[in-house]
């Protein structure tokens, strides 16, 4: 933009640019830096590594309590490892990946993740995954989430969850 | 009819949250109420809040001249707000050859807002005023639908105002908690362990009422009731994690005391001498601090805050807050701010904030945030910022940029 002044002399107009000009141009330069980089100026790091793990889950412990119920759900954080554990039934324990492939965006219970109708439901966008971490038609994600073996003993209240590259996945990996 | 319809175009392109202006606040040294219908802001702006935004822009060119549909008595506007930036958070991935690397969700620019609201003065000191929140799914059918749990797609009030400094309003609102906040990440509402799910979402309402005390310009306590639907679906979404009662309490009090600084007076006994210098004009400070408690049963947030304004545009803020769901699990958060308005239409921002969850694990959050506040015209603001959040469990830092378009 330019400020206009009339030459009363000849009615030529001169095109003469104004300080309030250079601080405009400045700011709109700043916005279209700004919108250019985006995507370059990301960063990220995740603690930890996906290093084989046997992790021991205690369910007589307030961490896991609520995996005493059938339906319950607990987060589990080991390493760079984010999983979801899951009372399916009296005597089955699942293991799945928290992470919904949809948007990267985390599935706990204490944000709304729920099981049910033998489905995990994302509490972001609904999306839902079988027991296997298999999407089911419907969901915003196309893709499968990784599931892992788990052993479980009812009667000692304890599960043993085997993640990481030494244990086979039951679906293939995000 | 020209606001009817690009009310209506609003309506047709759809999605959610809320938003006020802290920062516009303190340094002017009024209220929201003062800009706002709302007493906690957000929504819908009266006379006064298009006078200050509808002329606020780095090129004066303006689509409208007024929010007033009929003068004085009702006035029309939408916030419309696009948001680019990478939605999600980072993880780590193993691929086939057994290399670890860091997948980050990719950036899109998604409609976080899209609100139409209106105000209508029916007798002096006498309002109603609402808004309604389109989402995602609103263009398939789906009227009401919430993007967070705990959001209400509506707000709809009746406030009363005496010349005694009496006010009362009643209807579907936000209670007073701590100062409401123009940005619903901020971990003042929210939860360090899930920075992505607040505890009080965006647009957050309940039915409920409200009266409001302001004797003195310095001092204002609201005390109110309301109901907790809202409130359990965003705790609990059926987990039951937190007992609530049928009904919240909800208490703020606030103290706005207004400081003057330096300034010279003219002593002078010589009315002849017209040279001596004149006196230099005093600074001043606009001030609030206060406390705000919003519970039901074993659910409680409690905030306390306080901040000061230079009537040149420079001023900051701390919150703290502390929310607990039930024994087991709480939050504490605190929050500082400072924006500087070096142009009314250029403003540059910083905003640090670290929140913990004390839960089964103990989780803890910063957020570092600087940006610009930059309204290109009157009802056009580009905000772009740089955002980091680091958790126990990753580092994220990346630019996002905020398209708002209001009336």
């Amino acid at each position: 933009m330019a400020k206009k002044v009339h030459d009363t002399a000849d009615e030529l107009n001169i095109l003469q640019p104004t300080r309030r000009d250079a601080i405009r141009t400045t700011i709109k330069g700043s916005c279209g830096l700004a919108l250019l980089s985006a995507s370059g100026c990301t960063f990220a790091d995740v603690y930890g590594d996906l290093g084989y793990r046997e992790i021991e889950l205690d369910l007589n412990t307030s961490q896991y309590t609520s995996l005493q119920t059938v339906g319950g759900m607990a987060d589990v954080t080991e390493g760079a490892w984010q999983i979801l554990a899951i009372r399916l039934s009296e005597t089955e324990i699942i293991a799945l990946n928290r992470i919904c492939p949809h948007e990267q965006l985390e599935m706990s219970p204490n944000i709304g993740a729920v099981w049910f109708d033998n489905s995990l439901i994302c509490p972001h966008h609904g999306s839902r995954f079988d027991a296997t971490g298999q999407p089911l038609p419907g969901s915003l994600s196309d893709q499968a989430i990784d599931s892992y073996r788990v052993e479980f003993d009812a009667g000692a209240n304890k599960a043993t969850l085997y993640v990481g590259e030494d244990e086979p996945s039951t679906s293939a990996p995000t | 009819m020209r606001h009817l319809c690009a009310s209506l175009v609003v309506l047709a392109s759809l999605v959610s949250v809320a938003s006020a202006t802290p920062r516009m606040s303190l340094p002017a040294g009024s209220p929201c109420a003062t800009c706002h219908f709302s007493p906690t802001g957000g929504g819908g702006r009266n006379e006064v809040g298009y006078g200050a935004m509808g002329r606020t822009g780095a090129f004066d060119f303006r689509v409208f001249d007024s929010n007033q549909v009929v003068q004085d008595r009702l006035a029309m506007g939408y916030n419309i707000r696009i948001q680019y930036a990478h939605f999600g958070i980072p993880v780590r991935e193993r691929n086939a050859s057994g290399t670890e690397s860091i997948s980050i969700p990719d950036p899109k620019a998604i409609p976080m807002q899209v609100q139409i609201n209106a105000g209508a003065t029916i007798t002096d000191g006498l309002t109603v005023s609402g808004s309604y929140n389109a989402g995602p799914k609103t263009p398939d059918g789906d009227v009401c639908d919430p993007v967070f749990p705990g959001m209400s797609c509506f707000e709809l009030s009746v406030q009363a105002q005496s010349d005694t400094g009496w006010s009362a309003r009643a209807g579907m609102m936000q209670p007073h908690i701590g100062i409401r906040p123009d940005d619903h990440t901020t971990l003042l509402r929210g939860d360090a362990a899930y920075p992505r799910q607040p505890v009080i979402p965006p647009n957050y309402a309940e039915w409920g009422g409200e009266i409001g005390y302001q004797p003195k310009s310095w001092f204002r306590a609201e005390m109110g009731a309301f109901h907790t639907d809202n409130l359990d679906k965003s705790l609990n979404q059926g987990t039951k994690a937190s007992n609530l009662w049928p009904a919240a309490y909800a208490l703020r009090v606030t103290f706005l005391p207004r400081i003057t600084v330096g300034g010279g007076q003219d002593d002078s006994d010589d009315f002849d001498d017209f040279d001596a210098p004149p006196p230099t004009p005093p600074i001043g400070i606009n001030t609030w601090f206060g406390a705000s408690i919003y519970g039901s049963d074993q659910f409680y947030i409690a905030n306390g805050f306080m901040g000061a304004g230079l009537q040149n545009g420079l001023e900051s803020r701390l919150e703290v807050s502390h929310s607990e769901r039930n024994e087991a699990y709480s939050n504490s958060s605190i929050s500082l701010s400072t924006t500087y308005a070096i142009k009314d239409w250029f403003v540059p921002a910083l905003r640090v904030e670290r929140g913990v969850t004390d839960a089964m694990q103990k989780s803890k959050t910063w957020q570092y945030i600087g940006g610009i506040e930059f309204f290109l015209m009157p009802g056009v603001e580009i905000r772009p910022e740089y955002r980091v959040t680091k958790t126990d469990r990753y580092i994220f830092g990346q630019t996002t940029v905020q398209l708002h378009i209001f009336h």
